[in-house]
């Protein structure tokens, strides 16, 4: 069956992010990402996207044990290694809780790869004059900041950064419900409990200081891994 | 109504977040450009290293770190080691290249080719990295030789501190100093915008110098301080206010980890107004440039004053040709200090437009 050009846009549009995902990971010196890390590394980036006023890519996400998961993301990342985009190392295998095996493994770009430094600069992982949209090129900026504030929680330790996030931690939606911050929630703002928790920090500022986006940025990891490193 | 930004959050403790804040001092600078922040972290880890009297480090006696957008693609098929946390891990880093990212955190490194720098270079241009920010370590003379614009671009040179800086007014009028000296006293370090362009020789100063002037002694707190303040600066130039405000810990209990330390008020004194291309700029009367200062004293005071920052400062860059008749030593400068307790502390900061009107007076290091 043929796909819809809905369906096809949207492939496009998946791959697009598994590319500038796998490019913020470069830029910050943390590739290869291991799956859960690059799962973990979407997800922080799609709730943290209202620090730079971006929209998230997605809004929402299923709350899985072992942290956050897009399956949507993963076959694309498959197949962009399959492509010769995206370098696949480290293959393993490991058992699911619900039977069968979850396959595991480190993703880089392909560098070696003919056409990727063109395609990453249409998609805006370059000048600004070379991307096919030029707010393409805020969205790296933002990924790239955020890349390299996680790079700082310690042991790039993405998967419990991101299990360990205000929202996805959120007590009030439990495992397999929906976690909510930008899709269908009435109030976006109130439904993020982690870019409140950016906004919160000014409450602890001296009169008159406030923070850059990318210090939210920089600060929020760090809680993050006070986070972790307490449990 | 209660501001949603900053209403207490469900899961999220107050006191986790007060205390991550005490954590901003720490953080990159995320207002520099990427070569400069490089730059800035690059000599906090060479400091670093220094005042622990280089332990654990082999017998070679450089290091160099290439800033590259791709660490990984930089390294290509060499053997390299992954560096990850490089200033918290201290591992070694003398007799290694390192390629990382903005940050100097993570990236990867290989053993040095060669310990000849010009080799080094050549080494570097030969891989395609020729334009990278490089910078230079060196153990035995305790310096940095910075590289921003790539292996074939100027240098800048730094001393590697024995001892770290001190909150000290001491150690702050040391570092204004220094920058006086070497960003802004000739054109050629000189931020853009301090002077008009191509008039530097004439003392036509751009349209807004203290901006200018701003951000370069922002980011020159923050490399001078690393890691003890965060400098912040106010941008009200419609209300003629331009500063650097240096936050530093509290060592009191408060709603804050974090308090002013210094003010830091900026005021450029001309003898003419700015003028672009080859128009005649008009004079600006003397009167009128001492006005401008004894109103920088005032809002140097009263921001002091406000904020409870333990120091207020008055620096006074002076563009005008003709420098024989000093500033602060005016009467009306005098008297406008003697109304403050405590005054503001002024400095008033000599800039050339060439270097040899710098040296006829006095300045002989140029």
């Amino acid at each position: 069956m043929m796909a819809t050009r809905d369906q096809s846009t949207a492939v496009i549009r998946q791959r697009v992010r598994v590319l500038q995902l796998l490019n913020a990971a470069e830029r910050a010196g943390i590739a290869p990402v291991r799956t859960a890390h690059l799962h973990a590394f979407a997800y922080l980036a799609d709730v943290l996207s209202p620090v730079w006023d971006l929209l998230p890519f997605e809004g929402k996400i299923l709350k899985v044990e072992g942290g956050p998961h897009y399956p949507d993301l993963q076959r694309e990342v498959d197949r962009l290694a399959a492509l010769g985009l995206v370098q696949v190392s480290g293959i393993r295998y490991s058992k699911r809780l619900a039977g069968g095996v979850r396959m595991d493994a480190s993703y880089a770009l392909n560098f070696s790869a003919k056409e990727l430094k063109v395609l990453l600069a249409a998609i805006g992982a370059g000048n600004e004059k070379d991307a096919l949209d030029a707010r393409d090129c805020r969205l790296n900026s933002f990924l790239v900041d955020l890349a390299g504030a996680l790079s700082r929680v310690r042991g790039k330790e993405l998967e419990p950064a991101a299990q360990a996030d205000a929202t996805y931690s959120d007590e009030r939606t439990g495992v397999s419900n929906i976690v909510d911050f930008g899709d269908w929630a009435k109030d976006s703002i109130d439904a993020n409990l982690s870019v409140r928790a950016t906004n919160r920090f000014s409450k602890f500022l001296p009169e008159g200081v406030s923070l850059k986006r990318g210090e939210k940025l920089y600060l929020y990891a760090e809680y993050l891994g006070r986070r972790i490193h307490a449990r | 109504m209660p501001d949603k930004g900053t209403e207490a959050i469900p899961g999220v403790k107050d006191d986790d977040l007060k205390a991550t804040l005490a954590n901003l001092p720490a953080l990159p600078n995320t207002s520099a450009d990427d070569p400069e922040r490089f730059l800035t972290e690059v000599r906090g880890i060479a400091e670093q290293r220094q005042q622990l009297e280089w332990q654990k480090e082999p017998a070679a006696e450089i290091a160099v770190f290439v800033l590259t957008e791709y660490p990984r693609e930089a390294v290509g098929h060499l053997s390299a080691e992954d560096v990850i946390d490089l200033a918290a891990s201290a591992g070694p880093i003398l007799g290694k290249i390192f390629f990382m990212n903005r940050d100097a955190s993570n990236g990867f490194s290989v053993s040095l080719p060669d310990e000849n720098p010009a080799k080094v270079l050549q080494w570097l241009q030969s891989s395609g990295l020729g334009s990278a920010p490089i910078v230079f370590v060196y153990r035995k003379t305790k310096q940095l030789v910075a590289r921003l614009q790539g292996s074939k671009g100027g240098t800048q040179r730094f001393p590697i501190r024995d001892v770290p800086p001190a909150l000290t007014l001491d150690e702050l009028l040391k570092a204004l100093e220094y920058f006086h000296l070497a960003n802004v006293l000739t054109p050629k370090p000189c931020p853009v915008g301090v002077w008009q362009k191509g008039r530097a020789g004439q003392y036509v100063p751009g349209e807004y110098p203290e901006k200018a002037i701003q951000r370069d002694l922002a980011n020159a707190l923050f490399y001078w301080f690393r890691g003890l303040v965060r400098a912040e600066t106010e941008d009200s130039i419609k209300i003629g206010r331009i500063d650097v405000r240096l936050l530093r810990l509290s060592s009191a209990t408060g709603p804050s980890p974090l308090c002013y330390w210094a003010i830091i008020e900026l005021k450029v004194a001309r003898s003419v107004h700015n003028a672009p291309g080859k128009k005649k700029p008009k004079k600006i009367a003397f009167s009128e440039t001492i006005d401008e200062i004894i109103e920088g004293i005032r809002q140097a005071w009263a921001f002091q004053q406000n904020r409870l920052a333990d120091l207020g400062l008055l620096e006074v860059f002076d563009v005008r040709k003709d420098k024989s008749t000093k500033l602060l030593s005016q009467k009306q400068i005098l008297d406008a200090l003697a109304t403050y307790q405590p005054p503001p502390i002024c400095n008033e900061r000599a800039l050339f437009g060439s270097a040899a009107d710098a040296r006829k007076a006095g300045y002989t290091a140029i």
